[in-house]
């Protein structure tokens, strides 16, 4: 009954998504706001009745109901609870209600909170979020149902992938789709204006934070990913630019782009075109992210089933979704206002030169991710792109970027002062300059390039500060007049130097453990020594332990730095009895100059075991940078406060230059 | 500042970082792409040695040998052809004889093929996507194998 | 009937909640510059606090002050065209009853046409204490599970399932079960030879050394059983050890002379270790499987044949096994063998004929059939 109910709501809900659809745009058309107020009802309907749908899906993994054939597939008695539930979403099916449930949760949020956004324009967005809805339940009843049931019911189910059962992954899909789904809001009020043929001024209030919001989850959904990829793969990478990694990142970089073309937006009121245009590339990719990932096209972990029916509805949702989008703005665009041309030497400048880079390196990772795929279907040929070709397109499109990111808040709006700005820079770049000459120092024998990488990093960080530093004037004033002003600082200027300085910390641990990683793989039988980075472990030999729906083979490593005892590393093999599969846990020890990354490999002959162990410098500074990006993306948007670019007028050192020169 | 330059200076410096990139790009292109074969493909065609390839194909069944140390010796099979490989590592969890398998690497000078690089394939009833082509090219493997219930019980 | 209940309940609840502003005064009108100077207001407010607090000077706030009139100006010209808005009464009504008619039956007809609702919800917890299915195999083992999972200390469980297991060839669960009955219980023949045979099986009929060490010991402690010591001689071929294979070959056939169930497949194997150890190419006929069809000594001696000798005895194995069934078709293991033995071979049109024959013979037998269905659907033939 329970399961049923679901079902039901899950079905009357793509009805109502259909009625938010249609009434809100006839209402808009014809002028009649009563037919447009539906669309607010219908939001929240539409909401709840997915709310009921998912919770029921949960209720049957929950209590193990392997009548529906979805809990029968993905789920197994013996799975520990945090897996029961996140089986859930751990298929394709389930997987595809979260995101409606997800994308139901933004429409509702506008029609419950969208009390000071213009009736027009708040059905249309409704109607907007309304279709998208429509396509994606439509392809949830038809082609991935998850409440189908079997009779008589088994009495136990497949099992999860055993890779899957991990607390990082089973928090990842939420995220990422919270992001991704979020850009759908961007998107909608693109989409809205278009069919309106105007950007209101509410505009500043809706897209710049809801953007944000879902640049916040996205950031941290692919840290996660990439977390769980570092210590669950047993390989010690984090990132390997693989499809389906670039599938979400692609949405990553345009949201970034997004994200700051929004505040050109909302501050100067210009770049509008641009920004509906970007909103509609994001969401885009954020789709093709979505079904590169689900339609089984790409090969991975993620492909859960390769089946052309939903192949070619996937194909078509996209079809209309992208194709429709760019139709109309290439039709409506034109009637859109456009914002005033400024000075390429000011804050909105520098902004833009973000966005280029930034949608350029995108498309440099979307030509990548796409050629094969491409290559593959016209002449048959396979290939793969691997990490070498986006190291030597992405890297530098990306760090001209890096290196103007400190600038571009110490410009003024509508014309700035390089010069001026160069010469507040002037304290950080001495110090990455003296950063860089100590790295270059130690590291003789290094790769030449990764000392000017950490002072990249370091640059970032001192920018940041610097901008922190000249807006309190620091050493200018009194230090209580600085302390004042630092914080009567705007939330938003905190939140644009932490996520500025994130990067800057990633930047470095990605540059260091690039450079400096240290790899062995050894034959260790009981007793056998590795030395590595000053640490030494020494094999005790392996036992067998029993999980809870597990065995697992563990090797006991003592590791000692100098002759004191650092800690017990215990990598292990499991394998899964249900699955018929088996996963690699890597042994981890983590310190500030490192991880120490054990993994155990085959038996060979008399005992011993082939080893594998790494050093991986300075690692967690990746995802401890993606981190303050997430908080620094938090602490802007706790801001609230619609704010106006103001323009400087004639800057006073000029004035003085002008005096003394008289 | 006119008008007309700033928007002249906009133009100039979108054409310039896509210049930059596609030049990138097709370099990119030229050097830093694997192609995937099958050990027929590579009786074929002559492959120089060094040359990044990847190899896909069944592990053949007996062939996996081990060295004292951690290098491992096995074949890769299509069927019609077979490849000796070296590989020096930590083989992954689900690499197993008679199962697919994908290595990167490059051939030696003697006609041997060093791989850098193996995947296995990732769960019961999962083969790598160019590894069954190929091998249905060869039809050493057919569609069919248990994936999944499909259709019978199921109660609509 | 009270999922019916539910289900009209919920969809008049969301019909109601729905076309509530329809059925309301005219809905508000679009004050659409409202809004705009709302934001506008607010945004000439945050100049004046900023200002007052001293983040920008007067002259900073007097330009953004322009700023914002600008837009206000620019805001104003394109609102110009507005048209007045106005509700039709008749397109509320129109609205109204399409929807009050038109989603209640898409929902009731998707719903139906994908839906089960005579299926009641099944969760386990409740199924495993469900007295009506007391002699259900499934619930037995699904119960011994679940207890074992809660007590994995007794012993007596693991030793009642492991043969079950075996029996249903999850013979990665039997050797697990089988080690954990040792464990507990110490080992016992029966216990040993049941591990290695489940190891072998797992392998598909390769004896590795773990289930090699496991036969040995169950010979060891009891020297009448038979399938260890099989597999100890297959073993034995498989490391091309075949004098010494041909010598338990030979022992086995003299102590189990009279027993039918062994004695082709011994002589078969005696003959071609003969050959093998002559140098010749084996020319013995491929052993006839006796009734039980192909077991595991079978299986383990085909992983030892060429490819052609291997494909030889398999079609021999399903030929015979066809024609036993079709003499005597009351054996519902015997159907499932030979579908799943047609769709390894690939040949799914006779697998599906197979299917179809065994479901006549079943066709009064609600769990024949419904292992069959079962089967179909892993083996992904449409029935």
């Amino acid at each position: 009954m329970i399961a049923e109910t679901g079902h039901y709501a899950l079905i009357l809900a793509l009805g109502v998504a259909i009625v938010q659809m249609v009434l809100p745009i006839l209402g808009t058309r014809l002028n009649d706001p009563r037919l447009a107020a539906v669309s607010i009802p219908a939001a929240q309907a539409q909401f709840l009745l997915i709310c009921i749908a998912f919770g029921a899906l949960t209720a049957a993994y929950v209590t193990s109901d392997f009548s529906v054939l979805n809990v029968w597939q993905n789920s197994h008695s013996a799975k520990p609870m945090l897996y029961k539930i996140s089986g859930v979403w751990g298929n394709h099916e389930g997987s595809m209600v979260l995101w409606v449930l997800i994308l139901a949760l933004f429409g509702a949020a506008v029609a419950t909170f969208g009390s000071n956004l213009p009736r027009q324009l708040q059905a249309n967005v409704l109607a907007v979020q309304g279709s998208i809805a429509v396509a994606f339940l439509l392809f949830i009843v038809i082609a991935s149902n998850p409440f189908l049931r079997v009779n008589p019911a088994p009495f136990d189910g497949q099992g999860l992938n055993p890779v899957l059962q991990d607390p990082a992954l089973a928090f990842h899909p939420p995220f990422l789709y919270a992001g991704y789904v979020g850009f759908s809001m961007a998107f909608s009020f693109a989409v809205a204006a278009l069919i309106d043929g105007r950007i209101d001024a509410a505009w500043a209030r809706w897209v710049r934070p809801w953007t944000l919001a879902a640049w916040m989850c996205l950031t941290l959904g692919i840290a996660m990913g990439s977390w769980w990829a570092y210590y669950e793969l047993g390989w010690g990478g984090f990132w390997f630019w693989d499809p389906v990694e670039n599938a979400s990142f692609m949405p990553w970089l345009a949201g970034t782009a997004l994200l700051h073309s929004a505040l050109v937006m909302e501050k100067r009121d210009a770049l509008k075109v641009w920004t509906v245009l970007l909103a509609i590339i994001t969401f885009s990719l954020s789709l093709m992210g979505t079904f590169l990932v689900r339609s089984g096209v790409l090969t991975s972990v993620h492909a859960f089933a390769v089946d052309p029916e939903r192949g070619v509805f996937i194909l078509g949702i996209m079809a209309v979704f992208i194709g429709g989008s760019f139709a109309l703005f290439a039709w409506r665009a034109p009637l859109l206002s456009q914002g005033g041309l400024f000075a390429p030497i000011s804050r909105e400048g520098s902004l833009v030169l973000n966005n280029l880079l930034l949608t350029v390196a995108c498309a440099a990772v979307f030509v990548g991710t796409l050629y094969p795929l491409a290559l593959e279907s016209i002449t048959g040929e396979k290939i793969s792109v691997g990490a070498p070709f986006f190291n030597m397109t992405f890297v530098p499109l990306v760090v001209p970027l890096l290196i103007a990111v400190p600038f571009g808040p110490l410009l003024a709006w509508k014309r700035g002062d390089l010069l001026a700005a160069a010469q507040r820079l002037t304290a950080a770049a001495v110090i990455c300059l003296v950063t860089i000459i100590a790295v270059l120092a130690v590291n003789r024998s290094g790769p030449w390039l990764a000392p000017l990488g950490i002072g990249l990093g370091l640059w970032l960080i001192c920018g940041a500060a610097t901008e922190l530093a000249t807006r309190s004037k620091l050493f200018d004033v009194s230090w209580s007049e600085t302390w004042r002003r630092l914080r009567n600082l705007p939330r938003a200027s905190y939140g644009t130097a932490l996520a500025h300085a994130g990067v800057g910390v990633m930047v470095i641990g990605l540059v260091s453990t690039t450079a400096w990683r240290i790899e062995r793989i050894e034959a260790l039988a009981p007793g056998g020594k590795v030395d590595i980075a000053g640490y030494e472990l020494v094999f005790q030999g392996v036992e067998e332990r029993q999980g809870p729906n597990y065995r697992e083979l563990a090797g006991q490593f003592a590791v000692t730095r100098g002759g004191a005892p650092v800690t017990t590393l215990t990598p292990s093999k499991r394998a899964f009895a249900v699955e018929k599969s088996a996963t690699t846990e890597a042994g981890i020890h983590n310190s500030w100059r490192g991880d120490l990354y054990v993994v155990l490999g085959d038996p060979l002959k008399d005992g011993a075991y082939s080893v594998r162990v790494y050093f991986n410098p300075m690692v967690r500074l990746i995802w401890i940078g993606a981190l303050i990006m997430f908080f620094g993306g938090g602490v802007s948007l706790s801001d609230r406060r619609l704010r106006v670019g103001a323009p400087k007028r004639a800057k006073a050192r000029r004035v003085a230059v002008a005096a003394v020169s008289k | 500042m006119t008008r007309k330059q700033r928007r002249g200076v906009l133009i100039g410096t979108c054409l310039v970082v896509l210049g930059v990139a596609v030049g990138l790009v097709l370099y990119a292109m030229r050097d830093s792409i694997v192609f995937f074969y099958s050990p027929s493909d590579i009786a074929k065609m002559e492959i120089a040695p060094g040359q990044r390839i990847r190899l896909g194909g069944l592990v053949e069944t007996g062939s996996v040998k081990r060295d004292l140390g951690t290098t491992v010796h096995f074949a890769v099979t299509d069927g019609a052809k077979t490849m000796p490989v070296t590989y020096t590592g930590v083989l992954p969890d689900l690499f197993r004889e008679g199962q697919g398998v994908v290595t990167e690497g490059a051939l030696t000078p003697d006609g041997m093929f060093e791989a850098d690089s193996v995947l296995a394939k990732h769960d019961e009833n999962y083969m790598p996507p160019e590894v069954a082509a190929k091998l249905k090219e060869q039809g050493l493997w057919q569609e069919g194998e248990p994936a999944g219930a499909s259709g019978g019980v199921i109660t609509q | 009937m009270l999922l019916w209940v539910i289900l009209a309940a919920l969809t008049a609840a969301v019909l109601s909640f729905l076309l509530y502003p329809l059925l309301g005064e005219r809905g508000r009108a679009d004050g659409r510059d409202a809004f705009n100077a709302a934001v506008y207001r607010d945004q000439l407010e945050e100049i004046e606090a900023d200002r007052a607090r001293g983040l920008i000077a007067e002259a900073e706030a007097e330009a953004a002050r322009l700023e914002v009139a600008r837009r206000l100006l620019a805001a104003d010209h394109e609102t110009d065209g507005a048209a007045k808005a106005h509700s039709r009464g008749a397109l509320s009504r129109i609205a109204f009853t399409v929807v009050t008619l038109g989603l209640p039956l898409a929902a009731l007809g998707l719903y139906l046409a994908y839906g089960s609702p005579n299926l009641p919800d099944q969760p386990l917890a409740a199924r495993l204490t469900d007295p009506a299915k007391e002699r259900d195999v499934g619930v037995l083992v699904a119960r011994v599970e679940a207890r074992l999972r809660a007590h994995p200390e007794e012993g007596q469980g693991w030793d009642a399932i492991a043969p079950i297991y075996l029996g249903g060839r999850r013979y990665a669960d039997a050797a697990e079960a089988y080690r954990q009955a040792i464990r507990l219980l110490g080992p016992s023949a029966e216990r040993l030879s049941g591990l290695g045979q489940a190891l072998v099986l797992e392998q598909q009929g390769l004896v590795t050394e773990p289930a090699r060490i496991a036969l040995e010991q169950a010979v060891k402690e009891d020297g009448s059983l038979v399938e260890p010591r099989i597999l100890l001689a297959v073993a034995k071929e498989q490391d091309g050890n075949f004098e010494a294979a041909l010598e338990d070959w030979r022992g086995l056939l003299d102590s189990r002379k009279d027993d039918e169930r062994w004695r082709a497949m011994v002589e078969a194997r005696i003959a071609s270790a003969e050959a093998r150890l002559s140098g010749k190419p084996s020319t013995a006929q491929t052993p006839r499987a006796p009734m039980a069809g192909p077991n595991a000594a079978d299986v383990a001696a085909a992983q030892n044949m060429t490819p052609g000798e291997r494909q030889a005895m398999i079609d021999s194995m399903v030929k015979n096994l066809a024609a036993r069934l079709e003499a005597d078709g009351d054996d519902l293991p015997g159907w499932l063998r030979l579908v799943r033995a047609y769709t390894v071979l690939g040949r799914s049109g006779e697998a599906k004929a197979a299917l179809a024959r065994a479901k006549d013979q079943f066709a009064g037998n609600a769990q024949a059939i419904e292992q069959l269905d079962t089967l179909a659907a892993e083996l992904g033939l449409k029935s």
